[in-house]
């Protein structure tokens, strides 16, 4: 169509030349609809309003669907409308939309795709890109829509019945099987009064009902406030496992997070990753009981990327500054090195109640193990789902409730 | 139901693009903008002749039609076999004589017997100018829309592609690679916007040309064109409007198509609303702008128009000015030469006139010989181009088939028995000579009398007098060996006594020419040639018989040009 304007501007000359009214007409025809289509390409973009919603969070393995609305709000029809949108890269065996309508005027055009959560992270949703032109060939207009939204993907959370997790926090919910952490808000029953116990827990009716003296008793338990710290420093790990390594590093801290949420427990989390979208290395939160708290817990575990931050042996004294005495400390780490198991000890003996636990498969864990047993520090080498497994089972026949000191490390005292 | 031996595999048609090969409203456009291409030269025709021409653009919408339908079948892949020249000849044979129908029922007048004569004598005469010009603009209107259906059959969705975008390895590198790549819908929607915008132009300009009028130019005075103020009739001007309006659907069309297959390479899912409202968006659109412009002053007498029109003249006259400029240099250049290219040079002498030939000028043909075999052979390949559109179309299936069977048979049997007989009398004609010389044995070959002017004098008197030797021997009177001619012709003037006088001339020059070493004159042998002649009739009598007939010789006047009764 590269003639049409030569077209015109002859059309032009022999209609001024002859005084020709139809040649006129044929000029402003033509003209007409070169200008009109222009016109017309330029303001539809303009008065198209689109929306995207879909379900932000998701759990892995469900299915995001996104619906995008495109709004005319002109009175002119949209002859045809290409619509765009990609999904995010690491979700790019899910749908995107790639589309073409035609929207009538005042209409509203909705389309929709899946993104399906195959995948833990935190995924930009858009921008939907649109294509229009005119019905001639003679004009194209692109935009790029400006909502961008975000997809988050929880990590994988794998259901623990029990955790060999040890305590120094009496009087919590947690049952324990030695009775020094009795709680006297858990009454379990009454028995025959025995030298040296303590009057307070004289059950005053009952030994007026039995005649004799009798004493509450109480049911063990232990408070098990835990922070989870989450080595994700890039160097640590060994380079051909990496990814899939620090992945499973975070399953297992949602994990656990989970369990001792259902456990009633504070849960805090501390990591040396990188957040996606704040882009702050070596975070922390602090520890709180409740569901809430928990999906924060995993939604931060479901940003969180593996970086070249600061090694967790060199954060973690710095980061546990504010934690409480007896807080548990579970150090998710690929590797036991020296310097990991030094920090714990320090840990250790600032009152606090460190555990390793290593995710890279290790040789020779039987060094690292007895390395952190001299420093005092329970280690466990869980590597993958079945080692998780083979640790729950070993926990559950040895020590049901919180142990203090079953593990290789022995008494935390 | 399946059998387990049918074929599974896809038949053509599925990967035929149906949805936009069929359809009713490219062909009608087509047929618009085929009607306003004639429509400009029409008018100005109309202005030159003043012939009834109605019948013109109705006749044109059919043709075209017809091309549309043609091609678009012939776009079909099981009529690949009727593919061809002769196809297309066949079709403009039919339109062709239809036009001719059409002229003679609306316009000239169903010719009578001496319009038949006139053509069998003069064959031009058939094509008369209405018919040839009328011609020439429906060929022209039935190509363009052929050539226009076929750049829409190349904007489809083609075979291969679909095949490719349903092929297991899409996207793979060697899959693109296998897939045969036509040309660019945007290169077939630039032919075609070329086409379009240059016939636009060609009918702009044939319209315009009617309005011209031409006056003056006789008795020395000047030349005056200018504009008529006569207008264009209606259907003139809503055939030149709708050429412009049913190109830009078309534009619309083809702007759809190349969307359509772009979308269909990258695999968009495309709404069926965006194809069902595009031919009403786009007719709305039109027609939006068409109303408006009506609305508008046409411009003849506005400002903008008299301000280009002041702009235009004055451009005008610039490079008029620049023009004479330059012609006056050129012509200051080359004055200096001028005495050296035109010194010494004679006068160029006037070619001779040609003079025809008396075989030229007295033709003993018939008038009509020519114009017959002409019809019948402008007969025979029309026919056979007209069989060939019909057969391609599948109309001579059923009866009209078997009736064309039975005739076609029919000529054979007849076209057979004629070469049989033909072989035979000219095996006839060609044995007779031999037969003759057989018989006679004097080694004379019979020389026809148009070949006579070939011979030498000496050789044409050999010829005749040794011819007369040959009838006399056949009527009896052989000549011996060992008798000379003059010994010879007594024995002739004996037999035949009325002949005494010629058989002596003859022998005579005979004898002149056998034995004289100087050259015999050409008039001796013409000469000769009557004495000959009533010679050889003489001896058609016995001998002895011509002795009562002397009274009766037929005289030489008589005899001049006739052929020699041998």
């Amino acid at each position: 169509m590269s003639d049409l304007p030569i077209l015109i501007l002859l059309f032009l000359v022999v209609a001024v030349l002859l005084r020709q009214d139809f040649v006129f007409y044929l000029v402003y025809v033509l003209t007409g609809t070169y200008l009109f289509s222009q016109w017309w390409t330029g303001r539809n973009l303009r008065h198209l309003r689109v929306h995207r919603r879909f379900t932000d969070h998701v759990f892995l393995g469900e299915t995001a669907d996104v619906e995008i609305e495109i709004e005319n709000t002109s009175w002119w029809p949209v002859p045809w409308l290409r619509c765009d949108e990609a999904p995010p890269g690491d979700l790019i065996t899910g749908g995107g939309v790639s589309a073409v309508v035609s929207v009538r005027p005042k209409e509203r055009v909705r389309l929709h795709y899946e993104l399906p959560g195959w995948r833990r992270g935190y995924y930009s949703v858009g921008p939907t890109r649109l294509a229009t032109g005119d019905l001639f060939g003679f004009a194209e207009a692109r935009a790029s829509g400006d909502q961008v939204d975000h997809l988050t993907v929880y990590p994988r959370v794998i259901p623990l019945a029990q955790a060999a997790l040890t305590s120094r926090s009496p009087q919590g919910t947690i049952k324990s099987t030695q009775h020094v952490f009795a709680d006297p808000t858990r009454p379990v029953g009454v028995r025959n009064y025995q030298p040296g116990d303590p009057l307070h827990s004289v059950d005053w009716k009952s030994s007026a009902r039995t005649g004799r003296l009798q004493v509450k008793k109480y049911e063990p338990a232990v408070s098990l406030g835990s922070v989870i710290f989450l080595n994700l420093h890039a160097p640590t790990y060994s380079r051909p496992i990496r990814h899939n390594a620090s992945e499973w590093a975070i399953v297992l801290a949602a994990s656990l997070a989970n369990y001792l949420v259902d456990q009633r427990q504070a849960v805090g989390l501390a990591c040396n990753g990188i957040d996606a979208p704040t882009e702050t290395a070596c975070w922390y939160i602090a520890p709180r009981p409740g569901r809430t708290h928990l999906m924060k817990l995993l939604e931060w575990l479901a940003r969180v990327q593996l970086a070249e931050t600061t090694p967790l042996a060199d954060w973690l004294p710095t980061a546990v500054q504010d934690l409480p005495w007896g807080t548990t400390v579970v150090a998710i780490t690929p590797t036991g090195d020296e310097a990991t198991c030094r920090a714990l000890h320090h840990l250790l003996r600032s009152g606090l109640n460190p555990a390793l636990v290593v995710v890279e498969p290790h040789a020779q864990f039987g060094v690292v193990q007895e390395r952190a047993r001299r420093l005092g520090v329970p280690a466990h080498l869980i590597p993958d789902e079945h080692a998780l497994a083979r640790w729950r089972a070993t926990q559950i026949g040895a020590s049901i409730v919180a142990w203090p000191g079953v593990s290789a490390g022995g008494s935390p005292a | 139901m399946r059998t387990p031996i049918q074929s599974t595999r896809p038949d053509y048609r599925d990967f035929r693009d149906d949805a936009w090969v069929s359809g009713v409203f490219r062909p009608l456009l087509t047929a618009v903008l085929a009607i306003g291409l004639v429509a400009g030269p029409l008018s100005a025709y109309r202005v030159i002749a003043p012939w009834r021409l109605g019948y013109v653009l109705p006749l044109t919408f059919v043709a075209a039609l017809e091309g549309v339908y043609s091609t678009r079948q012939l776009g079909r892949p099981n009529w690949r076999d009727r593919r061809g020249l002769a196809f297309r000849v066949g079709e403009v044979v039919v339109l062709l004589g239809v036009l001719r129908l059409a002229t003679w029922l609306f316009s000239l007048g169903v010719p009578g017997p001496e319009t038949l004569r006139l053509w069998l004598v003069n064959p031009g005469a058939f094509f008369d100018a209405q018919f040839v010009i009328v011609g020439v603009l429906l060929i022209l209107a039935w190509g363009l829309a052929i050539g226009v259906t076929s750049d829409f059959l190349d904007l489809a969705l083609q075979a291969d592609e679909v095949a490719a975008h349903e092929s297991a390895a899409r996207g793979a590198a060697g899959s693109e690679l296998r897939a045969f790549l036509s040309p660019a819908r945007a290169d077939i929607v630039g032919r075609f916007a070329a086409r379009w915008i240059w016939g636009g132009m060609a009918v702009v300009f044939f319209a315009t040309l009617s309005q011209l009028s031409v006056t003056g130019g006789t008795a020395g005075g000047p030349l005056k064109v200018g504009l008529s103020r006569l207008g264009l009739s209606f259907e003139s001007l809503a055939a030149l409007i709708g050429y412009f309006l049913a190109g830009l659907l078309l534009m619309s069309q083809a702007r759809l198509a190349v969307l359509r297959g772009r979308w269909y390479n990258q695999g968009l899912a495309v709404a069926p609303t965006v194809l069902q409202r595009w031919h009403v968006n786009s007719a709305l659109a039109l027609l939006l702008v068409a109303g408006v412009a009506a609305l508008l002053p046409m411009a003849s007498t506005g400002w903008l128009s008299t301000a280009l029109y002041g702009l235009i003249g004055f451009l005008a006259r610039v490079v008029y000015g620049i023009l004479m400029a330059l012609m006056w240099l050129l012509a200051a250049i080359l004055f200096p030469l001028r005495f050296f290219t035109t010194r010494g040079q004679p006068e160029p002498m006037a070619p001779p006139m040609e003079i025809p030939s008396q075989a030229e000028a007295v033709s003993r043909l018939p008038a009509w010989l020519g114009g017959a075999v002409l019809w019948i052979v402008v007969a025979l390949i029309g026919g056979y181009f007209l069989l060939s559109y019909l057969r391609a179309h599948g109309l001579l299936q059923g009866r009209w088939g078997r009736w064309l069977t039975q005739l076609r048979d029919w000529w054979r049997a007849r076209w057979t028995r004629l070469t049989i007989a033909a072989g035979a009398i000219t095996s006839v004609i060609r044995n007779r000579p031999r037969r003759s010389r057989h018989q006679a044995g004097d080694g004379i070959v019979e020389v026809p009398r148009w070949r006579w002017g070939s011979l030498p004098p000496r050789e044409r008197i050999r010829y005749f007098y040794l011819r007369t030797v040959r009838r006399a021997a056949e009527r009896g009177l052989a000549r011996p060996p060992h008798k000379t001619p003059l010994e010879f012709a007594g024995d002739l003037e004996a037999s035949w006594p009325d002949a005494e006088e010629d058989v002596r001339e003859l022998t005579a020059a005979f004898l002149a020419a056998r034995y004289t070493p100087g050259d015999i004159p050409l008039a001796d042998a013409r000469a000769a040639q009557p004495v000959w002649r009533r010679i050889m009739r003489a001896l058609r009598e016995r001998p002895d018989a011509g002795r009562r007939q002397v009274d009766e010789r037929p005289r030489i006047d008589d005899h001049v040009g006739n052929p020699p009764t041998t």
